[in-house]
């Protein structure tokens, strides 16, 4: 009985501790008004992913009489070329360039976190590869590259999208993974677990990988930031144009209308401010997040 | 001594690429020739200046790094570095940095960082039983009550208690040497001389055997006491003998320098500001020939320097110089000339 | 000639000074209360362990204070050779930047940092000519600065043509002692001028030094850690400790008598490579948190000789025979017993 108590009473104290620091870790990034003001818009853009095509359901239906309508209470965004609601299709596109961030930035910080740290751990001619390779999707152009895929492959989900851009995106976060890595195994707590002959899995996850963690949720917040930028310009060039509703598609649509039309530059207008507003929020949420947990930034 | 050593390092070269000309690379020979054995339990001092070697010495000892040349053998066994499996040498060996901030990872607990390596040693050890372990070495560097210090971050302590934490993490997995290099340097006066005498007591206590780096000869001489210390200029052992009488009589040209230049905490004794050498430029450890290293300084220097030298034993030391008769037997106190 | 007699034997003085960093939740009281003559001509050494506030109140001179520490009470008088007396409180920025360096200038514990690393020596030299106005040609310029060098006993030919990373440590420092010697100053501050560098060629530098006290007359104020330094180096000696001046007076009597027990901790807790080891020992317990000092004479919790009263209220500066002064009850007492 007493054991089953003292279970107990252990498990609770470590809970305790646990959620203890969770709570003052999370007060502490939240005391940064930056990263609180970016990580709400950031989070308004997921209820509206969300919630908004249930409240504001999109239909693909046409309605050529309603054509080009000015913005009302029914229409708060206006129709465009084929009578269709602006303001439902921006809110169903949300999620779509969101979903394609996300992914792309998953994407790209776990390719560039596991190889900048296994080169830069491990060094010697693994590092030497992987450099090489880095070195080559750096160099080449992006661009032609995404014609030459979209010509190649049909892109018809958010993951392939994101995989195209990560594609690009993976080779500067790996460098400079392993720039810190390379950095930080020369420190002397590094060393000294050599000595004590800790296992390679115990060196890098338990003790480099905790010091390099801001690092990577700042880097994952820009990944996402350059995924949207990415996205929207494939979408934008028409390269990709498997969803109609994506707010590069929506803006292609109305470049290829014809912005001569006032009612098309008006219709460019609304997925173009959704786009800047989240862009500030992402990098808002980024300086707050570099300016609490980078320690250099520290101010006292 | 008929005992057999501890650690014993046979020739011990160690030589640093660095990329020259475009034909040829320079070669760095921070280590020349070092011969050493640590015996069980006793305390051996490396002692110079920075540059010497003495750190990338501490760092072959521990096995970090392996030397280019030569052999180091533990317990009469030949070992080879520290991702070696050489069940002889295992967790025997451990170290104790200059810096106890940069030592202790910043993003982890002091209990983390104390029960991974005792975890790591032993997987069969239950947590109640490291537990204790670690309450059992935080008593012994004098850390009480220890869960006061156990849950806070490096950052958190001061750097006399950080220093006791790397105490404590290099005793915990009960190796038999010990190599500290530089332990007290950053650390407050006033606060300095409890550590050494923690390191004396774990000494005597646990009979370990620890390899005491430092550019400082006065702490040097407070914990080796009876200990034998080694002097190194560039790579070399220049001078080694018990720590007493080297400092009393210091032999080799370099030493008497040496110790003339610490100051003493009492103003009556400066009296001699000029030191015995001939310039204060440091040589080089580029290329290095055969001769002795110490030439462009020495005021003693011959015709026979520039050639092969050896260590010579005199009644206190074994001192490599080759020209022994013409430097001057003068004690501590006569260097330091004390000024009525 | 007239001016030399009434010259005051101080260079400068710091008189009742303390100083406050005043962060976001607490203040931290660097400095507290302090007052220190600094004897013309002579080297005065200031002693203490981090955070004692050694190196905040020496840079208060010149106006130097780490941001956002400031200057809450008290003056610092400086009696230059004219015979004026100046208020350094009272100067303008501009004031003060005209005397920074022209007066009193400094030589710091990190050279490297203290060096502008893409200048070469002679570019830094020159710069500092210029910005102060130097009345000197071009040519006169450069042989001062030679001049400089070879004083230091540096090969100035080419060391001025040397970026400082070209340079070791001890010639760093060596530059740095000439640099600070460039406008011809009456007083120059050492923070830790050696901590980084090996005893022989700290020995070298103090030599140095101690002929540039000598021979030129400049008088010095050294902050270290190093109670040997000190001995071998300094006439005067201030002991801090937790941002109080604890013991005050010369080097030799100071030793000898050990009236404060700071002073005699300190002393008896650094080893040496002369006499019984068994003698030294350390002082007990742990410096102090500026945050949260102990009531009463803040040496009290570590202080062997702790009486009642020293719990109860901290004690006030006493002078004894000989210009020693000790921050202590018994000071006097000690002296006799």
């Amino acid at each position: 009985m007493d054991k089953i108590k003292n279970f107990f009473k252990r498990t609770l104290s470590v809970l305790k501790d646990f959620g203890y620091s969770l709570l003052k870790g999370i007060k502490k990034i939240f005391s940064n008004k930056k990263t609180v003001t970016g990580a709400v818009i950031i989070v308004i853009y997921v209820l509206i992913a969300i919630f908004g095509p249930l409240i504001f359901p999109y239909s693909t239906e046409t309605n050529l009489k309603d054509k080009y309508l000015s913005p009302s209470l029914a229409h708060p965004f206006g129709t465009d070329w084929l009578g269709r609601d602006v303001f439902r299709q921006v809110i169903d596109g949300t999620g779509n360039v969101l979903e394609i961030a996300f992914y792309s930035a998953l994407i790209t910080v776990v390719v560039g976190t596991v190889f900048g740290i296994v080169s830069g751990y491990i060094g010697g001619w693994v590092d030497r590869v992987i450099m090489s390779v880095t070195n080559i999707f750096l160099s080449i152009p992006s661009f032609p590259v995404y014609l030459l895929l979209a010509a190649l492959v049909v892109i018809e989900t958010p993951i392939s999208l994101a995989l195209m851009i990560s594609i690009f995106s993976w080779a500067g976060l790996c460098r400079a993974i392993r720039v810190q890595v390379m950095s930080l195994k020369e420190r002397d707590f590094i060393q000294i677990c050599k000595v004590m002959h800790m296992s390679k899995a115990h060196i890098i996850f338990k003790e480099l990988l905790p010091n390099v963690f801001s690092y990577i949720a700042i880097n994952f917040v820009m990944a996402m930031r350059n995924a949207i930028v990415a996205s929207v310009g494939i979408m934008l060039v028409g390269l990709a144009a498997y969803d109609p509703t994506n707010w590069g598609a929506i803006m292609n649509a109305a470049r290829t209308k014809g912005l001569v039309n006032p009612n098309n530059v008006r219709i460019l207008l609304y997925p173009l401010v959704a786009i800047v507003i989240f862009q500030v929020a992402t990098l808002m949420l980024a300086n707050g997040l570099d300016e609490t947990l980078n320690p250099r930034l520290k101010v006292m | 001594m008929d005992r057999s050593p501890l650690m014993r390092l046979e020739n011990i070269n160690m030589v640093f690429k660095k990329p020259g000309s475009l034909l040829k690379d320079r070669n760095i020979h921070v280590l020349k020739d070092i011969n050493l054995d640590i015996y069980e339990g006793e305390i051996v001092a490396i002692v110079g200046e920075s540059g010497c070697g003495k750190t990338t010495l501490g760092k072959i000892i521990t096995g970090l790094i392996r030397p280019t040349s030569g052999n180091v053998y533990f317990n009469g066994n030949k070992v080879s570095g520290v991702f070696s499996k050489d069940i002889s040498s295992y967790n025997q060996v451990q170290f104790i940095q200059q810096d106890s901030y940069a030592a202790l990872n910043p993003v982890r607990t002091i209990y983390q960082s104390l029960y991974a390596p005792i975890k790591t040693s032993n997987r069969k050890l239950k947590t109640k039983e490291i537990d204790d372990k670690i309450n059992e070495l935080m008593a012994l560097v004098g850390l009480l009550p220890a869960e006061q210090y156990l849950s806070k971050y490096p950052h958190q302590l001061s750097g006399g208690q950080r220093q006791r934490i790397l105490m404590a993490r290099a005793i915990s997995l009960n190796p038999r040497l010990i190599v500290a290099d530089e332990p007290v340097s950053m650390i407050d006066v006033s606060l300095r001389l409890s550590l050494l005498n923690l390191m004396k007591e774990l000494n005597k206590k646990l009979n370990m055997s620890f390899v005491y780096i430092s550019h400082d000869l006065s702490t040097t001489r407070y914990i080796a006491r009876n200990g034998r210390v080694c002097v190194m200029y560039l790579g070399e052992i220049v001078e080694m003998g018990n720590i007493g009488d080297v400092i009393e009589t210091p032999r080799h040209p370099y030493t008497r320098a040496l110790i003339q230049a610490v100051p003493v905490p009492d103003p009556e004794y400066h009296g001699n500001d000029d030191l015995p050498l001939k310039s204060m430029q440091l040589g080089t450890l580029e290329d290095r020939g055969d001769g002795c290293s110490f030439i462009e300084r020495c005021l003693y220097s011959c015709d026979k320097c520039k050639q092969k030298i050896e260590h010579v034993t005199t009644d206190t030391a074994q001192v490599l110089c080759c020209n022994l008769e013409n430097v001057p037997k003068q004690s501590v106190y006569s260097l330091k000339g004390k000024k009525k | 000639m007239e001016n030399k007699n009434i010259l005051n034997e101080n260079i400068a003085e710091f008189k009742q000074i303390s100083i406050e960093y005043p962060l976001k939740k607490y203040t931290i009281k660097a400095v507290t209360n302090i007052t220190l003559p600094i004897k013309r001509g002579k080297i005065t050494a200031l002693v203490g362990e981090s955070g004692s506030g050694k190196t905040t109140l020496s840079s208060s001179i010149i106006r130097c204070i780490s941001e956002p520490g400031r200057i809450s009470g008290g003056d610092i008088y400086f009696y230059p050779k004219d015979g004026t007396e100046l208020h350094l409180k009272d100067l303008s920025d501009k004031q003060m930047r005209k005397f920074r360096w022209a007066k009193v200038s400094m030589v710091f514990q990190a050279a490297q940092s203290a060096l502008n690393p893409v200048l070469t020596v002679r570019d830094q030299f020159f710069e500092t000519l210029q910005e102060h106005d130097s009345p000197l040609s071009k040519e006169e310029k450069e042989k001062h600065v030679r001049g400089l060098l070879e004083y230091v006993k540096l090969d100035a030919e080419r060391v001025l043509s040397s970026y400082p990373h070209e340079l070791s440590g001890g010639m760093k420092q060596r530059v740095m002692i000439a640099f600070s010697l460039i406008l011809d100053p009456e007083l120059i501050i050492l923070d830790e001028p050696t901590t980084a560098l090996d005893v022989i060629t700290q020995s070298y530098i103090f030599n140095l030094l101690k002929d540039i006290n000598r021979d030129l007359g400049i008088t010095m104020l050294l902050m270290t850690h190093d109670i040997s330094v000190v001995a071998k180096f300094a006439d005067y000696i201030g002991v801090m400790y937790g941002g109080r001046l604890m013991e005050y007076g010369d080097v030799k009597s100071v030793f000898k008598w050990r009236n404060h027990p700071y002073t005699e901790g300190l002393i008896g807790a650094t080893p040496s490579i002369i006499g019984d080891v068994d003698l030294v020992k350390p002082i007990e317990g742990n410096p102090p948190d500026l945050m949260n000092l102990p009531s009463g004479c803040i040496f009290s919790p570590r202080c062997p000789y702790c009486k009642d009263i020293c719990k109860t209220a901290e004690p006030d500066m006493v002078e004894i025979d000989g210009g020693l002064k000790g921050k202590c009850y018994f000071y006097k007492e000690a002296k006799n017993g």
